[in-house]
């Protein structure tokens, strides 16, 4: 009689765990295992998706880290000021708070409007400690971009190792004395004689066909009056005072698309230099686990 | 009787988990095809990804890994779509199958016109397939080259498809519709404008014929009156410049007419062929 009350006991309770314990570990919506999913998702950079299993986690638990995941996702995503959002409120907790910081400098470095970021910067009580040599290298990559600021060459020195400060003073080289031509310059030359202010901003075969072109025309014109060919001689005169004015004009262009050459093929190169780099900024293991 | 008691305990424990994980996986195969019915693609493929990730017995791996690249498909996303794809073709458990992810493999490749890509593909499995499949094959082949511009070589396919295939009547009749390029040129050489007229611009073709026309005359004039340096200097700068303008543009305008002339095909085809496309 003892014996069958024991098992039926056992049995009771072994089967009611059982019930607990599959609704615990089946239920492939519980908190836990949107978290799980969701980190297989970011680590996929499929991080939409992540987004909105972190989200589901987050309404019912409360994790720093899916946090930060959810603002970095945000960040790769190009939502920076989203990421910023989410980051800033992070910046009082115990474990990640100079993470968050720098992510939050890092994400509003993103935006791509240096002048806003230097300002930050320079007015923020939050420069995380711990990564302040980071934010003082995204400082003067910033002015590196930033049309109207100078980078400082003793922090240059001061905060990037020997080969990094290498590359980075040719950099501030070609911002300093960037290969500019005036387009007063060039209208002016090819005022003076036309064309040479296209060979003046590297079109050098615009410039000689522009010369010639003009060139022929005034002679046209002058030989036709000389022989008395009224009607051909104000036709090449009209002519040539519009090549002549047109190349005038088209010098002035010419300098204003080198100097835009110029600007585009100094930020794309720093760009893909600086990619090659990630920035300086550090990767964070947690990240992947 | 207390071991055996113990041992039923533990076959029920591993049953229970088992069946209700199948069931839960199920149910989960249920709801993420349910998004997919309604269209809702973005949460289907969540779906469809969540069961992936917690189906650790790999039982749906190759209906998941197709769905959610149709999926990735239906978004117009054909690199993802593809790499799906490529997932479930790991996974398929016969050639059927095989061929028939590598075909849909050779449609997105189609739809992002990797023409070569699509063909290398097509001639991979022709290699391997029986009389059917070089049917479906060829029908492949001939959308590779309707998507590649190339009406001709698609009427040819189609033609070893079926002698009265439909798209192979619509591919002659855009080939027949096409203006020829050379003869645009040509005529342009013959007599300044014409090719312009012949592709139906006609305002450009009389400027061009205007132009040239103008030029000619004051080049022949020179010469006539023995200015042989004004001769030269109009004929080269002037007459031939526009001359040459003239041809470049019968060019252009065949080449653009036989864009618009594609593209309206792909139109009809896309909205009215009511058989298989990409």
């Amino acid at each position: 009689m003892l014996n069958s009350n024991f098992i039926k006991s056992i049995l009771i309770v072994f089967l009611s765990a059982f019930a607990f314990t599959n609704g615990q570990t089946n239920d492939i919506f519980s908190p836990q295992n949107r978290l799980k999913f969701g980190n297989s998702l970011f680590y996929q950079k499929d991080y939409l998706r992540a987004i909105g299993e972190f989200k589901s986690y987050l309404n019912s638990e409360n994790n720093d880290t899916v946090k930060f995941k959810m603002a970095f996702a945000l960040s790769q995503m190009g939502r920076h000021i989203e990421a910023e959002d989410n980051f800033k409120g992070l910046f009082f907790t115990p474990d990640l708070s100079e993470e968050a910081k720098l992510e939050y400098f890092k994400s509003n470095f993103f935006r791509n409007d240096s002048k806003m970021f230097l300002q930050l910067i320079n007015n923020s009580p939050f420069i995380p400690e711990k990564y302040e040599r980071n934010i003082n290298q995204l400082k003067q990559i910033s002015m590196l971009t930033e049309e109207n600021s100078i980078p400082d060459t003793n922090e240059i020195k001061n905060l990037f190792s020997e080969i990094e400060k290498i590359e980075l003073m040719k950099f501030y080289f070609r911002k300093v004395n960037p290969e500019m031509k005036s387009p007063e310059t060039a209208a002016w030359l090819s005022a003076i004689i036309p064309g040479l202010g296209k060979i003046y901003a590297g079109e050098i075969g615009d410039g000689i066909t522009s010369f010639l072109f003009t060139g022929v025309l005034s002679f046209l014109a002058y030989d036709n009056f000389k022989a008395d060919h009224k009607f051909r001689a104000w036709l090449f005169t009209g002519l040539a005072a519009w090549f002549y004015g047109g190349n005038i004009y088209g010098s002035a262009a010419a300098a204003q698309n080198y100097n835009a050459g110029v600007k585009y093929g100094f930020d794309n190169d720093l760009k893909i230099y600086l990619n090659s780099k990630n920035y300086y900024l550090p990767e964070y293991e947690f990240l992947n686990k | 009787m207390i071991k055996s008691v113990i041992n039923i305990i533990l076959i029920l424990f591993c049953c229970t988990n088992f069946l209700s994980a199948q069931d839960e996986l199920s149910r989960q195969l249920n709801f993420a095809d349910n998004l997919f019915e309604e269209g809702l693609y973005f949460d289907a493929i969540t779906e469809y990804k969540r069961l992936l990730f917690f189906d650790e017995n790999k039982k749906y791996d190759f209906d998941i890994n197709y769905k959610i690249a149709v999926c990735y498909k239906k978004g117009a996303k054909f690199d993802e779509s593809i790499k799906y794809f490529s997932l479930a073709a790991l996974s398929a458990q016969n050639e059927e199958d095989k061929f028939e992810i590598n075909l849909q493999i050779v449609r997105l490749n189609i739809l992002r016109k990797t023409t070569g890509r699509s063909l290398q593909l097509l001639n991979d499995l022709e290699t391997k397939s029986n009389y059917s499949q070089k049917k479906e094959i060829n029908y492949w082949r001939g959308w590779t080259y309707m998507f590649d511009d190339k009406w001709d070589s698609a009427a040819v396919y189609f033609n070893m498809v079926d002698y009265d295939h439909e798209l192979k009547n619509i591919a002659n009749r855009v080939e027949n519709d096409k203006y020829s390029v050379t003869f645009a040129k040509v005529i342009s050489y013959i007599l300044p404008g014409s090719g312009q007229f012949y592709t139906g611009n006609y305002l450009s073709g009389i400027m061009s014929l205007g132009w040239t026309a103008i030029w000619g005359y004051l080049t022949a004039d020179a010469f006539i009156d023995e200015r042989v340096f004004d001769g030269f200097a109009i004929g080269d700068l002037l007459f031939l410049r526009f001359y040459r303008g003239n041809i470049q543009n019968a060019e252009k305008f065949a080449v653009q007419e036989n864009i618009k002339i594609s593209n309206k095909a792909l139109r009809y085809l896309q909205n009215n062929y009511k058989g298989i496309k990409p």
